[in-house]
């Protein structure tokens, strides 16, 4: 631990960055509060080693996943379900609608 | 500083949160108003047609299926669950696509719709050999990642993440629960803001937020344990 910079003797600063660690990362938080982790993070190697990790797992998920294009026999099968729903009137039907309101943009 | 620190400061969120809402907004605007324009802006849903409401959902909707698709394809076990999957979620966006509000967050509201059908599907079916439901085992697993051990643990432990296998983390991503695995998707895969991903799984910030830590902590400890 001899390598730890003098922030890091403060405890409850590496707490307070711990439980922001995500909602930094994710930039949910306003600039002010960002800064506030910045600081700390800078001068403290462990905080900054347990950033890393959060990221590289963050960077993992992004590699693992490919994008990948819908098949052509889904697409017509969504297709012609479109249609058959048209032919028997299920875009009519009520029962769906209060499972799934419209979500404003605000 | 350390030579770690400065590479984090570069990896340090380069926008605020509010611009990468506007970022996003500004896209779905483009989409609904720019795109359609012929359609949405003289759209009278009241008048509106059984072909036309048809046309303007293959314009609008269908535009999102290869993003379904592949999200689809992170949640479920086979490809062929994926297509079933996607294909319920847009057979139920048509049946209720004439309550839709054109303008409103069309991605987010078919992304609820695959959430609650994928959710469904996978209470009823109760087939989940794969998740883990053993709260000892994680419980324990939790512990090691959360102790705070010393920075060289945790580099190594960062050097080991990223030598990690493509397929591993993938495994690791469809054991956890589906609630936690769609939090992560949409919020590491898909980059939805923690507002976007409420609405998309229809639960408050407040939920997202726990469920994205723990859900994080779980695949910590299951790709460093």
């Amino acid at each position: 631990m001899g390598t730890l910079g003098a922030n890091d003797l403060d405890e409850t600063a590496c707490q307070h960055v711990q439980e922001r660690v995500h909602l930094f990362l994710d930039q949910e938080l306003d600039e002010d509060a960002a800064d506030e982790i910045r600081r700390h993070v800078v001068a403290c190697e462990r905080c900054t080693d347990e950033l890393n990790v959060w990221i590289t797992l963050r960077r993992l998920l992004k590699r693992a996943h490919h994008p990948t294009s819908a098949p052509e026999a889904l697409i017509r099968r969504i297709a012609d379900q479109i249609q058959q729903a048209d032919e028997d009137g299920l875009a009519d039907c009520p029962h769906e609608v209060a499972a799934f309101p419209a979500i404003p943009v605000t | 500083m350390n030579s770690m620190a400065t590479d984090l400061l570069e990896i340090t969120p380069q926008s605020s949160p509010a611009e990468k809402t506007e970022a996003l907004e500004l896209s779905a605007m483009t989409t609904a108003t720019g795109v359609v324009d012929d359609v949405t802006t003289t759209l009278d849903l009241s008048t509106e047609t059984t072909e036309d409401r048809r046309a303007r959902f293959e314009h609008d909707a269908l535009q999102y299926l290869d993003l379904l698709y592949s999200a689809a394809l992170r949640m479920t076990s086979t490809s062929a669950d994926a297509e079933d999957l996607v294909q319920e979620t847009y057979a139920k966006a048509y049946a209720s696509f004439h309550q839709f509000r054109p303008g409103t967050n069309l991605k987010a509201w078919l992304y609820r719709i695959m959430t609650n059908a994928y959710i469904n599907s996978y209470r009823k079916a109760q087939r989940s050999p794969k998740v883990s439901d053993d709260p000892e085992v994680e419980d324990w697993q939790l512990a090691r990642a959360e102790s705070h051990t010393s920075s060289p643990t945790l580099s190594a432990e960062a050097a080991a993440l990223a030598n990690i296998p493509d397929g591993d983390v993938l495994d690791a991503l469809r054991s956890l629960r589906p609630e936690f695995r769609y939090a992560v998707y949409l919020a590491d895969i898909e980059d939805l803001s923690y507002k976007e991903i409420a609405e998309a799984m229809n639960v408050p910030v407040g939920t997202v937020m726990s469920r994205l830590s723990r859900a994080r902590a779980q695949l910590r400890a299951k790709l460093s344990g």
